[in-house]
């Protein structure tokens, strides 16, 4: 048309102009919006929120910080986060002083706290906030404790399994399972009636106005319960959950599904002929199942779950070394986001071996041939072999302990992190590129396993049998972002935030099949 | 063969296949059935029209991506890829680019419009603020305060 001034890229339309944005790195995102006014305002307004919808991370510990910041604060919180994890840096603490005794400790996560379960006791870490600097920092604090029983010489009561139950947010709903197969709703509340443990915001601020170190004070919580659910009396050796759906796993081979909101439905109980060691639960897919694992020489078994009813038959079995030793202590799926593909199809788990292996539930098992473009799925069909892995890792440079848990999350979301039973070490592969790996040794990880995981975007939590510890691999580590601890026998790192680990590097550790089929 | 009128007044015969690329004209073509009615494309030009036939006849034996193919692209990883020929059609001046762009977004053309934007956002990767001002035209309209401001607000997400 004549007589128009020339089309600029700054006359493109925001919908157009929002597509380019949306193959531009963090660093170009941030010097066209230093050109001028308009590009400043777009990528503020709508630049930075499309960069982080396009890069979700599973990251609770710092949900309710986010909300308050900007979508640019956001995108920098990931993107630096990030590149702490591709060059290993990390702030490692313990969370507590050790305890004295062997316990085999296990937490869960919520986005606003964290519970800790040792013994007989739950330990809660609430997620806050700091308002003292420019930009509100997330901050770790101690909110107390709660004895659920003074037997604690009696191992027998002994929590071994924790889960946050949906409560509309409260994040004060908790199933525990104990040893001597009691299973039990617990509410948790401030020991004086009244009183808030609740991490809203505006007990969070007066909290910080107050100091991070107020209150070394042991604090005393009310664990109150509010159902027992029916379960076998045999020793629960695992706990998940998925919405409102409970499963454990007893050593004796029952596996118990129970709906948390129904305590007065009895659980719908299958019995295999194996010792039973970990489990995920995969509702959301289309075939919703049970993944358990167990020892023996085929440990890794899919269950089927038809209208909160477990099934006994397998769907499949998922291939890994066959040794009449094998077993599988740890199962996850993946994270949102993840480049394995966010489907719920997908199983991780960890093996006697020593070896993490992932497989695909879409995949064919290897003999017959699916095909998987049909749209069938390979789980309604007639029980198939077991299906081969689609990755196998380990650490080459390690003892090749067997692995007790999996967890994926983390940088990128593409962190696979496994806890071994030996000295504490966990090991780490960034599934982009899996070929090497890196593994650690907690923060006076004692010659211990490392019994559960908890990873998110930015923080690796985990136990040992004598405390528990988090690295944070966020950018905005300060004095005070943890709760002290008194201990003396860690050396700190230079910059006095956190605790001196031991890392080394390994290569090597990948193959896309497996040998021991 | 279909004919499309352009704002300027151009027609141009083109296969069923060529036109069928742009979802716009598809969708057209199946509402109005057989017919021989010419249709028009009030805001594209002709000089635009040819380049953007240029690229459908190239790729119209391709398979039409399908809806899952493009929500796949809002939460995978997007590659910044372009393929050879595709460079080497969209190497035009600054002015036939953003034309194409919103011809293919008015079209419904989703791998031209990615081309496209995909090529815009190579422009920029890479340069300094002012590098990108003088390719682009943009007037600075910062103060010196401002700017610094928003260097400083921004460090964090340098390349290092």
């Amino acid at each position: 048309m004549p007589n128009q001034s020339p089309l600029t890229l700054t006359a493109l339309p925001v919908d157009i102009l929002l597509l380019i944005l949306r193959d531009l790195t963090v660093s170009s995102l941030a010097v066209l919006s230093r050109t001028c006014h308009s590009f400043h305002i777009l990528i503020n307004d709508a630049g930075w929120k499309q960069y982080a919808n396009q890069n979700p991370r599973y990251s609770p510990s710092i949900t309710r910080v986010a909300e308050i910041w900007s979508s640019r604060e956001r995108a920098r919180f990931a993107h630096l986060t990030d590149r702490r994890w591709d060059s290993q840096t990390y702030v490692a603490r313990p969370l507590c002083d050790p305890w004295a005794t062997k316990l085999r400790p296990v937490l869960c996560i919520s986005d606003s706290r964290l519970v800790l379960a040792k013994g007989q006791e739950l330990l809660l870490y609430d997620f806050g906030c700091d308002h003292s600097k420019p930009i509100q920092l997330p901050i770790v604090r101690y909110a107390g404790s709660a004895q659920l029983s003074n037997r604690t010489k009696d191992s027998r009561h002994d929590i071994t399994g924790v889960i946050f139950l949906p409560d509309g947010g409260a994040n004060r709903q908790l199933c525990v399972a104990q040893a001597n197969g009691k299973l039990t709703r617990y509410e948790i509340s401030a020991a004086v009636p009244g009183a808030p443990i609740e991490a809203n915001r505006s007990s969070i601020a007066a909290r910080s106005r107050n100091g991070y170190n107020a209150g070394r004070a042991p604090k005393i919580l009310q664990a109150t319960t509010m159902a027992t659910y029916e379960h076998p009396l045999t020793p629960i050796n695992y706990l998940t959950s998925s919405g409102n759906h409970i499963l454990s796993i007893a050593a004796s081979g029952l596996a118990s599904l129970i709906q948390a909101d129904s305590p007065w439905e009895p659980p719908s109980t299958i019995k295999l002929p194996f010792q039973l060691w970990s489990a995920h639960l995969s509702l959301k897919s289309s075939t919703p199942f049970a993944a358990i694992g167990t020892k023996g020489p085929s440990p890794l078994g899919v269950y089927p779950i038809t209208q909160s009813q477990l099934s006994s038959e397998p769907l499949a079995f998922l291939g890994g070394s066959a040794t009449p030793r094998s077993a599988v202590y740890g199962i996850c799926g993946v994270c949102p986001g993840s480049p394995l593909g966010s489907s719920d199809q997908i199983v991780v788990s960890g093996w006697y071996d020593g070896r993490v292996r992932v497989h695909d539930l879409r995949c064919a098992p290897a003999p017959s041939g699916f095909d998987s473009s049909s749209g069938n799925d390979p789980l309604s069909t007639s029980f198939p072999a077991p299906l081969h892995p689609v990755m196998t890792l380990h650490d080459p440079r390690g003892s090749l302990a067997p692995i007790y848990c999996v967890a994926t999350g983390g940088g990128g979301a593409s962190q696979l992190v496994a806890g071994t039973a030996e000295h504490a070490v966990i090991s780490v592969w960034d599934l982009r590129k899996p070929r090497g790996g890196w593994s650690f040794y907690p923060p006076e990880g004692d010659w211990s396993p490392s019994y559960s995981i908890t990873l998110e975007g930015s923080k690796l939590w985990g136990t040992t049998q004598s405390r528990a510890f988090v690295l944070d691999f966020g950018p905005d580590v300060k004095e005070g972002t943890y709760p002290p601890v008194s201990h003396q026998d860690l050396s700190q790192t230079w910059d006095g935030l956190g605790y001196r680990t031991t890392t080394y590097f390994h290569y090597d550790s990948y193959s896309s099949s497996d040998g021991n089929v | 063969m279909v004919n499309l009128v352009t704002s300027d007044n151009e027609s141009f015969t083109v296969e069923k296949a060529v036109a069928s690329r742009s979802v716009l004209i598809k969708n057209m073509l199946e509402d109005v059935g057989e017919s021989d009615q010419p249709i028009p494309l009030p805001n594209v030009t002709a000089s635009v029209l040819k380049k953007v036939l240029e690229y459908c006849d190239h790729h119209k034996n391709e398979p039409m991506p399908t809806s899952e193919d493009l929500a796949a692209e809002d939460t995978r990883k997007r590659t910044t890829d372009i393929g050879e020929w595709d460079q080497k059609f969209i190497q035009v001046d600054q002015e036939m680019l953003f034309e194409i762009i919103l011809a293919a977004n008015y079209l419904d053309i989703k791998p031209l419009l990615d081309v496209g934007c995909k090529t815009v956002a190579n422009m920029i990767k890479g340069k300094t603020p002012e590098e990108i001002r003088k390719l682009f035209n943009i007037v600075n309209d910062f103060t010196p305060e401002e700017e610094a401001q928003i260097k400083k607000e921004n460090e964090w997400a340098e390349d290092r």
